[in-house]
């Protein structure tokens, strides 16, 4: 029930349409009983005086015509007028659920895989929409042709639709303990499907083990016990589709051999006419179409709400409020007046016991430059995170300004800190379009061809195919581990910020594009802060201040020179490097 | 040529429906009765009309009523049964199918897996396999058998009063005219909904892959506008379907309709002039859906075995996909066995390598030589080649160039199963079945039995958690190891390796850092197997790389520098810069 209610307010956005609807299915069906008695009032006269009554025949037979393509009309539009709306909150909750994926964080996607989400969005929105569309339309012309036929039968004769109610009623009874059953059937075989994929997963996974140990016979065993269940499963079904299902499709041939003795008794003792018989005959089909529909939809609503149930799994998810109170323009143009302030910084990993920050302080203030080093899982990465607020983080440790990184939007933060992770990610799309990718609420914005030059890529992107028009990804060109970083980069500087965080970025340049790189980033400034995490010493020596991170504390910090004299490992590495670069 | 490439499908299909015929035999036996008794009915109509109830004598109705009665009954029987056997040969049919795509695909080479997704082969052993018996009983069956009852019916009805089936007749163009129309201008929409919607579920793809860099950005806005365009177009070609498969539907009854009155206007005056009788119009009447529906349906079983043929198809490419097998006699393998049973030295020689023909070399000639009892430590960045130097010797990939000798046996000659028990891998991605601790360690492999079990997991240190757990050896892996921490996971993997009882280990360690105290119980474990056996390791712990004899740091499928671990780090190459990059610590009492 709580279900339907989440439903009502999509549904009553197309009251009109669903309005529309039911007067058109009613209508569709007050024309599917009224044709029978046309077709009654025609063949009794086949029968008697019909020279007298040529024109009366003509007139009820274009009757049935006309009739007949009227119906056909009708019931096209309160298809049409049911459909819609069921392809509009399909549509709507598309896009609903984007938007939420988008502003759910980082705990919410480490949790729920990528392929669950795109069934979520294609499969399940899916059944919700046969249900909203073609689930309501029969519902509503299940009931009229239910209401509707019995009506017109009794007008003729009322004893005659008592017996026609006998097997009505007998094979609802065992239709709806089939479809019952085989509900739960087709449930528990979905189930065993699950299991027997879930086990090739593991089993395709796992190949090389398998292989290496040389258990295929054990694999072929455990697949074919799993594949045997879902044969059974399958017959089980098999049997109820084959023996009690078809009973629903024969109600009709049913209903008419009752038609014919009971009706055919009551003719020869003329309380009835040709006629009329046969428009019973007629009024048989109606009356038993419903009931051959009737196991689609119960199946209709069945995957319905189960769709609807992993819809709520998503929309009902809380996003961070505060990600929807922005600042007004001005002042959000103004963030970072003070720079960042980081105050006992201390973090862990919700699922762990181990502290990866601890007690972290630093400043960063405008104009500033600073530089990060430390070797692997001394927590750089994670500090970083935390600064743009990518990871949940306790409040008062941050402040941007004098407002807690924690209170501000998500986008309001970042529109001040851009971050270039290790990892750049690009979208399967035009080079230009990667560069300009996230701009476009900006106004401000640099020349597409001015940072292709800062970002070394100007030179390269000449020789691809179509140029900056180029497809990259899977679809276009493969680019090398250097041009992403670098392509990432020019996207980075594209429009301004106030701090440009670098993480690692430049690993896979050599170092003479990196000292390149490096001269672009500073010169042209387009941020007015920089932190750059980096290896290398080369990087380092041009920063203002140097952080050394060990085991997720600051262990050292001053300049170059400083560090140079003062940090015993500052210096092994600086000597390291140089003899590096000698040799290179 | 469509159609010859249908046939040679199908062909495989029918070659699995072969064993059972029987079930198949005794469902056709019932299509006879089906056809006969679906045309006794309206026969049966059209007698009691005419002769008791027009005739107005009620001798003998009861008689006609139970015939009906018998007539119905028997076509109830000849369709349950015909579906119920056929359906049952279709589902024996998948499952021998299944196994034997299951048993090829245990047997594809590495290179299947490097470039197939785990999701499309199961595709192909699930979804395929469901749409060909899904489409096999409903479009299959239904339309032999409808088709079979639509012409007996024709003849019947020709039979009983030509004329009247050719007004019937008359309208069968139309209606298939009509439908075939609508279904094409339904096609063309369908598939370009089907286009639309594959473009923006990729594009879903690519923003929940690339969500960290949206949220970054901050381009939700940007990204949901353009997924709002996808779902735009899409409800757009989807209303145009609903209109045309609202027509479609609405159309066709409509005609059914329509030709019930013309067959009364056109039988009226065959009536009056006795040619015909009443009940032989109202039994026409009453058989003209049974005509029509077919003709409706015709288009939409003709796309079901469409579908079935699409999997049949599919599932093919599992078919064509060659396969590894070594043909090799048992004499052979006591052989190799034999010769092989203890390892004495293994020799590298200018061995080169490329994944793919057109592709670029990943070894470039790599010459080593190691001895029983020898620990060699392979380093260096990614995609230096030394993974791909343990994936040979496992022959997880063949065809290298130069020449690889285990005991001066060159290796590609050496059958894999004897090569399992000279080696044990432990992998760097741990992978555990859904089983039992015990069958993890295990595997099931011959002679490892509960105590050899404990024994390898006592070995690396990890009895003593396993004792912790509620069920111990007992315990059930879910999720590929989601209810254990990695690190107890890299152990029970680690114990799986010991327990096949190998001289050498390959170890390739993991990079995922584990909680400390799982850390030292590995750090614990390594240093047990570097003192007892032959040890070739990819290694990115320090205290790893300083137990080897010979560390061999790579570069681009090159050997740059080797030595111990003092040799190298006083070259203050790239052995010392990788070094300082994990331990500054490590460097720093060198330089000192």
């Amino acid at each position: 029930m709580k279900n339907y209610r989440f439903l009502f307010p999509y549904l009553a956005r197309h009251k009109i349409s669903y309005a529309l609807g039911v007067v058109f299915i009613f209508l569709t069906n007050w024309l599917a009983v009224t044709i029978p008695y046309h077709i009654q009032v025609a063949i009794d006269l086949l029968t008697d005086h019909l020279e007298e009554n040529q024109d009366f025949l003509i007139e009820n037979i274009a009757i049935v015509i006309i009739l007949a393509v009227l119906m056909s009309g009708v019931r096209t539009l309160s298809r049409v007028l049911f459909f819609n709306p069921g392809r509009a909150i399909e549509r709507l909750l598309k896009n609903e659920i984007f938007s939420k994926l988008n502003h759910l964080q980082k705990d919410f996607h480490d949790h729920h895989a990528t392929g669950t989400l795109i069934s979520i969005a294609n499969n399940d929105i899916n059944s919700v929409r046969r249900m909203v569309g073609m689930g309501v339309l029969q519902v509503f012309n299940i009931f009229f042709a239910l209401s509707l036929t019995p009506l017109k039968m009794w007008e003729i004769s009322p004893s005659l639709t008592l017996y026609c109610a006998i097997p009505v009623i007998v094979t609802f009874l065992i239709a709806y303990r089939s479809v019952h059953y085989l509900r739960l059937l087709v449930r528990k075989r979905m189930v065993d499907l699950q299991s027997l994929s879930a086990r090739v997963v593991g089993f395709l996974s796992g190949i090389d083990v398998i292989k290496g140990h040389q258990i295929q016979g054990w694999a072929l065993r455990e697949i074919e016990k799993e594949s045997r269940e879902l044969l059974e499963r399958s017959l089980q079904i098999s049997k109820i589709r084959s023996f009690l299902m078809p009973i629903l499709g024969y109600t009709e041939q049913i209903l008419k051999v009752i038609i014919l003795s009971v009706g055919g008794v009551y003719l020869l003792k003329q309380e009835l006419s040709i006629g009329e018989v046969t428009a019973f005959l007629a009024y048989a089909t109606l009356l038993s179409l419903p009931f051959v529909l009737m196991g689609r939809i119960i199946s209709i609503f069945q995957t319905g709400i189960v769709g609807l149930k992993s819809i709520r799994r998503i929309l009902d998810q809380n996003t961070p409020p505060q990600d929807f109170i922005h600042l007004e323009i001005p002042k959000r143009e103004a963030l970072f007046q003070k720079g960042i302030v980081v105050k006992n910084l201390s973090f862990r990993y919700p699922d762990s016991t181990e502290m990866v920050l601890k007690n972290i302080s630093f400043t960063i203030r405008p104009g500033q430059k600073i530089g990060i080093l430390g070797k692997i899982g001394s927590g750089k990465s994670t500090l970083v995170n935390c600064l743009n607020h990518y990871l949940e983080l306790e409040k008062g440790q941050i402040l941007i300004d004098d407002h807690d990184v924690t209170e501000l939007s998500r986008k309001d933060l970042r529109s001040a800190i851009r971050t270039l992770t290790q990892d750049p990610f690009l979208f399967s799309d035009t080079v230009v379009q990667n560069i300009k990718f996230g701009s476009a609420h900006l106004e401000k914005h640099a020349l597409v061809e001015e940072v292709l030059f800062q970002s070394h890529l100007a030179e390269e992107v000449k020789m691809f195919p179509a140029r900056q028009e180029t497809l990259v990804g899977e679809q276009g060109i493969l680019l090398s581990g250097g041009q992403k970083q670098r392509l990432s980069l020019a996207r980075a500087m594209y429009t301004p910020c106030k701090l440009l965080i670098l993480d690692n970025v430049l690993s896979a340049v050599d170092y003479e594009t990196e000292r390149f790189l490096l001269q672009q980033i500073f010169e042209k400034m387009q941020a007015q802060s920089i932190l750059i995490v980096s290896h290398r010493v080369s990087v380092l020596e041009q920063v203002d201040q140097i952080l050394i991170l060990d085991q997720g504390e600051i262990t050292e910090r001053g300049s170059h020179e400083e560090l140079l004299t003062r940090s015993k490992y500052y210096r092994s590495t600086w000597d390291l490097q140089q003899k590096r670069g000698e040799v290179a | 040529m469509k159609y010859s490439m249908d046939w040679q499908l199908l062909s495989r299909f029918l070659g699995y429906l072969k064993p059972h015929q029987k079930l198949v035999f005794v469902g056709i036996l019932a299509v006879p009765f089906s056809i006969l008794s679906s045309v006794l009915l309206p026969w049966l109509i059209i007698r009691i009309i005419d002769d008791k109830l027009m005739a107005g004598t009620i001798d003998g109705l009861d008689w006609m009523i139970l015939g009906l009665c018998a007539v119905l009954m028997v076509n109830y029987a000849a369709d349950a049964i015909y579906t119920f056997f056929l359906q049952k040969a279709g589902q024996l049919t998948i499952l021998d199918l299944r196994m034997d795509m299951f048993h090829r695909v245990l047997k594809f080479p590495r290179s299947y897996y490097d470039k197939t997704p785990v999701g499309v082969t199961l595709t192909r052993l699930t979804s395929d396999l469901e749409a060909i018996g899904e489409s096999f009983a409903m479009g299959v069956l239904n339309m032999i058998k409808d088709t079979l009852i639509t012409l007996a019916l024709l003849i019947f009805l020709f039979s009983v009063s030509w004329k009247l089936t050719l007004v019937v007749l008359l309208v069968v163009p139309p209606v298939y005219f009509i439908t075939q129309f609508i279904r094409k201008r339904l096609r063309v929409v369908y598939n370009r909904a089907r286009v639309i919607l594959s473009r923006s579920t990729g594009f879903l793809q690519e923003c929940l892959n690339g969500i960290k860099t949206i949220q970054l950005y901050s381009a939700e806005e940007e990204v949901e506008s353009k997924y709002e365009q996808f779902t735009d177009q899409f409800f757009k070609a989807q209303t145009l379907s609903n209109l045309y498969d609202a027509a479609l539907f609405s159309i066709v009854s409509g005609i059914t309709t329509i030709t019930i009155g013309l067959m009364i206007w056109y039988g009226a005056g065959e009536v009056l002039a006795g040619w015909i009788s009443l009940g032989i119009l109202i039994g026409f009447i009453n058989t003209l859906d049974k005509i029509f529906i077919p003709i409706r349906d015709f288009t939409s079983q003709i796309a079901d075995i469409q579908r079935a043929l699409a999997g049949i198809e599919h599932i093919e490419e599992l078919f064509e996909q060659a396969l590894e097998e070594e043909q090799i006699s048992p004499e052979d393998v006591a052989w190799f066995e034999n010769h092989l049973s203890q390892f004495e030295n293994l020799e590298f020689e200018n061995v080169k390598f490329k994944y793919k023909d057109d592709g670029p070399d990943v070894l470039r000639g790599i010459s080593f030589t190691m001895k029983k009892g020898d620990q060699i430590a392979l380093v260096g960045s990614t995609g230096s080649g030394k993974s791909t130097i343990l994936r040979i010797l496992t022959k997880t990939y063949s065809n290298y160039q130069g020449s690889i000798k285990i005991n001066g046996i060159e290796l590609s000659r050496i059958p894999k199963k004897v090569l399992e028990k000279l080696f044990s891998l432990m992998q760097q991605e741990v992978f555990l079945f859904d089983e039992s601790l015990s069958f993890n360690i295990s595997l099931g492999r011959e002679g490892i039995d509960q105590k050899d079990v404990a024994a390898a997991a006592r070995y690396v240190y990890a009895h003593e958690f396993i004792e912790t757990l509620p069920e111990q050896y007992d315990f059930m892996v879910r999720d590929n190891g989601s209810n254990l921490s990695s690190g107890q996971a890299q152990l029970i993997s680690f114990a799986r390796a010991i327990a096949g009882g190998s001289e050498i280990i390959m170890l390739d360690e993991a990079t995922s850092s584990v909680d400390s105290v799982t850390e030292h119980l590995i750090q614990k474990a390594i240093d047990r197997v570097f003192q007892e056996k032959t040890v070739i390791a990819i290694a990115h712990r320090l205290s790893t790389i300083q137990h080897s004899d010979q560390i061999l740091v790579l570069e681009h499928g090159v050997i740059k520098e080797r030595g111990s671990h003092q040799q190298l780090l006083k070259m203050r190459g790239i052995y010392a810069n990788l070094v300082q990059e994990l331990d500054p610590l490590a460097i720093k009492e060198e330089v000192a």
